[in-house]
């Protein structure tokens, strides 16, 4: 195989025009629904806000660009838009589950479900051109029930309290885990890859998603104020480590002193997901060289790959030196 | 992967004032045959001038 180097899938360009095939596939929906989704998408963090990474988007582009070796066109964005809205109902639930439903909530329910529906609807038309369209569908859907089962894991265990390490880690490898696998896999295969290829690609989308996951995780565990995961009692990997070493309980009113900010550092919570986190990062390093080796084009995602690490670069030096001797 | 085994070990570096030697969790590790684990430690980054894009890319956009 001999591939050229894509266009930057990441750039300003074709984060625009992957916002505007959202809005295109969102126009499909009835108008009852739809301003509402378009304002939700609108929020900080989700898609259509200037801000937003687009994560999910933009690993579908790169892993588009990887294989077929072309700039983004109609069914990359395509891709992307499906695998972006699904994240964004996956994003959404999460954020149903931490605030119990109230009539908004409710509301913010269905329009997760919607998002699912027109991620679907997206995903079909990338699928329409590919090799095998039913197989590359098939594999949409089971793919992204490993996310589910996660984030149902993820909710079973905050609610029955007292989850092992492996179970915690088991969790965050089904929720974030399972989407960058999802994400990179469907991908490589509306662009054409062959199965080994594709399963390289999943293993790829897996690891970073695990690695920026478990990060996310550490920058949560001890937040300021109510929303920190020590105060909601979550079941993540630093969350159940600091617990397990007889960290103190949070108070009643969820609020987080300085006594207990002392501890989980002093714990030893943020050194033991790092070193579980670099783990993650080193696998997926690995499988970008093997990706090279079969030629694709990985240019793109390795720069991906960097962006995630440099962003993570401060929160793992951190917890090397507050510790080490 | 042996997220048990990694607890045990760091348990096992802590020194008495309470701070980690990387150096014998590293070869804790090893000796367990965790070469995985091992080289992660190894491989954890030292502070440096790196651009923290944390701030920039913060607690807005989670992963979840």
């Amino acid at each position: 195989m001999n591939r050229t180097a894509p266009s930057t899938p990441g750039s300003d360009t074709m984060l625009a025009a992957l916002r505007q095939k959202i809005l295109e596939v969102l126009a499909d929906l009835p108008p009852t629904i739809r301003a509402d989704l378009v304002a939700l998408l609108g929020r900080p963090g989700y898609v259509l806000h200037a801000d937003a990474p687009c994560r999910a988007g933009v690993l579908a582009l790169e892993v588009h660009a990887a294989v077929s070796g072309q700039p983004p066109g109609r069914t990359a964005l395509l891709t992307a838009a499906a695998v972006e809205l699904q994240m964004e109902a996956a994003y959404l639930f999460d954020e149903v589950a931490d605030d119990p439903p109230n009539g908004r909530r409710c509301e913010d329910l269905a329009l997760a479900i919607a998002l699912l529906t027109a991620g679907g609807t997206a995903a079909v038309d990338a699928a329409a051109d590919c090799r095998d369209p039913s197989a590359s569908l098939r594999r949409f859907c089971t793919a992204y029930g490993e996310a589910c089962a996660g984030q149902f894991l993820d909710a079973m265990l905050q609610r029955r309290g007292a989850a092992s390490l492996e179970e915690a880690l088991e969790a965050t490898c089904l929720k974030s885990g399972g989407l960058g696998g999802f994400i990179a896999g469907f991908a490589a295969r509306i662009a054409g890859a062959d199965e080994e290829g594709v399963a390289l690609f999943e293993r790829f989308g897996s690891s970073t998603f695990t690695f920026g996951q478990l990060l996310d995780d550490m920058r949560d565990a001890c937040a300021q104020g109510e929303l920190s995961d020590l105060a909601q009692h979550k079941a993540t990997l630093p969350v159940v480590f600091y617990s397990q070493e007889g960290g103190s309980p949070v108070g009643l009113d969820g609020m987080l002193s300085q006594d207990i900010h002392e501890t989980y550092e002093s714990s030893g919570a943020p050194l033991y997901v790092a070193i579980v986190a670099q783990v993650y990062m080193s696998r997926a390093r690995r499988d970008l060289s093997l990706l090279a080796r079969r030629a694709y084009a990985v240019g793109g995602l390795g720069r991906f790959l960097k962006s995630v690490e440099l962003g993570a670069e401060e929160i793992l030096s951190a917890a090397r030196v507050r510790l080490v001797a | 992967m042996h997220v048990a085994a990694l607890a045990e070990a760091l348990a096992g570096s802590r020194h008495a004032d309470g701070t980690i030697s990387l150096h014998q969790l590293d070869s804790l590790l090893s000796r367990a045959g965790l070469e995985e684990l091992a080289h992660a430690v190894a491989a954890l980054p030292e502070r440096s001038g790196l651009v923290d894009q944390d701030e920039s890319d913060g607690p807005k956009h989670p992963w979840f």
